[in-house]
């Protein structure tokens, strides 16, 4: 019972953690569309080209792709959380490089971590490692 | 055994996944609330343009739009007057001594601003700064273009002189270890020192500091004559910016640049390549007011006051072609003083 229990729980944290991940893409394709303001003492011309907007297609085709994978492949839920926070990461590294000043090394650092316990996960959950 | 480590394994993701998107909420709402810079999201910008931010009539700008001359200002961010370089120096400027004998009108005055952004605004466009108005230098609400003929880790413009990013693999692989590793707080100064050094390196040889690139900056300025005819050509100068509260240091930066300066304008008179010149400071060094350097306040200097160190600066004009009246006119206003 307890570990049926558990494995309850361990879904149940995996979709909330997937859904966190899913909220942080959007976040970032919304303010890429509509708030980002760059600092007054570092300011790049042609601006169009280094703040990242030139991603945002790529945004949106990463969030559809994450909804079908989800709904119509039927992806699992511990392959998807570390696929969104895979997503994330390379999202947050490449905005970094394009000025977007709330990413920081420590930041990344963590998304990296994040996805690296995502994937543990996964393997634990797939394979017959640790059994 | 399993199922207990992904259990904790679990609950780790979720702690660390919640931390991380708070985190990236609060970071968006705070900066993006907090700065006054430009939005330059992809929808967000067409929003925030203000049709308003345009240039005074006999500004600086204006002139330069009006008469279509080629010109080429020369901003050297931070740089002293003449009376507060010689109280941090403990000697004359010999640069300022060669602007007064080159220039047709040389002089001082007080700007309302000891921000680059909003100074450069007042000085250039005479444009007062408004809360929470992106009518700043060098954006302008996107009204005015700019052709920045170099680019520094502030301000950069693609195809200018060069580059703020890395050019090349090896010059990427040269810094950027060293960048991460400023980055992160624990770390010895030795990596600081180190990365601090290599900037520095690079920003001066983008620099007036930089003694070859007067033959570069001319032949950059023939090459694109035809850019944005009607707008002034901006080089923006930050290498004694970073080095100003190296008081020992102001005779050598005072050198390099006087050399750079008389060799360009001759290099730009006998080639023609623009019609006026003009070079200025957009406020005096932060000795004052900069609360990262405490060092700074036991020079505490005795003839010059706060204002005149922070918010002094100087402009100059040397006519190239022929004299523009109009220019005179506007930059003798600005020129009143002499201090």
């Amino acid at each position: 019972m307890a570990t049926i229990k558990r494995l309850d729980q361990n879904k149940f944290l995996c979709k909330v953690s997937a859904s966190i991940g899913f909220l942080f893409l959007l976040l970032q394709l919304l303010n890429n569309l509509f708030f980002y303001k760059t600092d007054i003492i570092t300011i790049r011309f042609p601006l169009a080209k280094h703040y990242g907007n030139q991603l945002i297609p790529a945004q949106i085709i990463i969030c559809i792709v994450i909804m079908l994978l989800y709904k119509l492949v039927k992806v699992r839920i511990e392959r998807m959380a570390w696929i969104i926070w895979l997503a994330c990461f390379t999202i947050s590294t490449l905005l970094f490089s394009f000025n977007h000043h709330y990413y920081n090394i420590e930041f990344l650092f963590s998304l990296l971590l994040l996805l690296f316990f995502s994937l543990a996960n996964d393997l634990l959950y797939n394979t017959n490692l640790l059994r | 055994m399993k199922k207990k480590i992904r259990y904790y394994i679990n609950y780790i993701i979720f702690f660390l996944s919640f931390a991380l998107f708070t985190r990236l909420l609060q970071g968006q709402i705070v900066f993006n609330k907090g700065h006054t810079g430009p939005n330059v999201s992809l929808i967000g910008s067409k929003f925030s343009m203000s049709k308003n931010c345009k240039p005074e009539n006999n500004s600086i700008l204006s002139v330069i739009k009006n008469k279509s001359r080629k010109t080429l200002i020369i901003i050297l961010d931070g740089y002293p007057v003449a009376s507060v370089y010689k109280d941090l120096a403990s000697e004359e400027s010999r640069l300022h001594m060669l602007l007064k004998e080159e220039s047709i009108i040389y002089g001082s005055n007080y700007t309302l601003y000891d921000r680059t952004g909003k100074s450069l605004a007042y000085l250039l466009a005479g444009i007062k700064y408004k809360s929470g108005s992106n009518c700043t230098y060098p954006y302008f609400s996107n009204n005015i273009p700019i052709n920045f003929a170099n680019s520094s880790q502030f301000y950069s413009q693609d195809d200018s002189l060069c580059n703020s990013r890395f050019s090349s693999i090896k010059e990427l692989i040269g810094i950027a270890p060293f960048k991460i590793l400023n980055e992160l707080t624990f770390l010895s100064e030795r990596f600081r020192n180190v990365y601090t050094e290599k900037l520095s390196n690079k920003i001066k040889e983008c620099s007036i500091a930089n003694n070859k690139i007067q033959t570069s900056l001319n032949k950059w300025i023939l090459n694109n004559s035809n850019l944005n005819k009607g707008n002034p050509f901006i080089f923006h100068d930050v290498y004694f910016h970073q080095k100003y509260f190296e008081f020992s240091r102001y005779p050598i930066i005072d050198s390099q640049y006087l050399n750079t300066i008389k060799s360009l304008i001759s290099i730009i008179k006998s080639s023609n390549s623009i019609d006026d010149l003009i070079i200025m400071s957009d406020h005096g060094p932060r000795t004052f007011s900069n609360p990262m350097q405490k060092k700074l306040k036991e020079h505490t200097l005795v003839s010059s006051t706060r204002n005149m160190n922070e918010n002094g600066y100087f402009i100059s004009y040397i006519p190239i072609s022929s004299n523009n009246n109009e220019l005179l006119r506007v930059i003798s206003k600005h020129a009143k003083y002499k201090f």
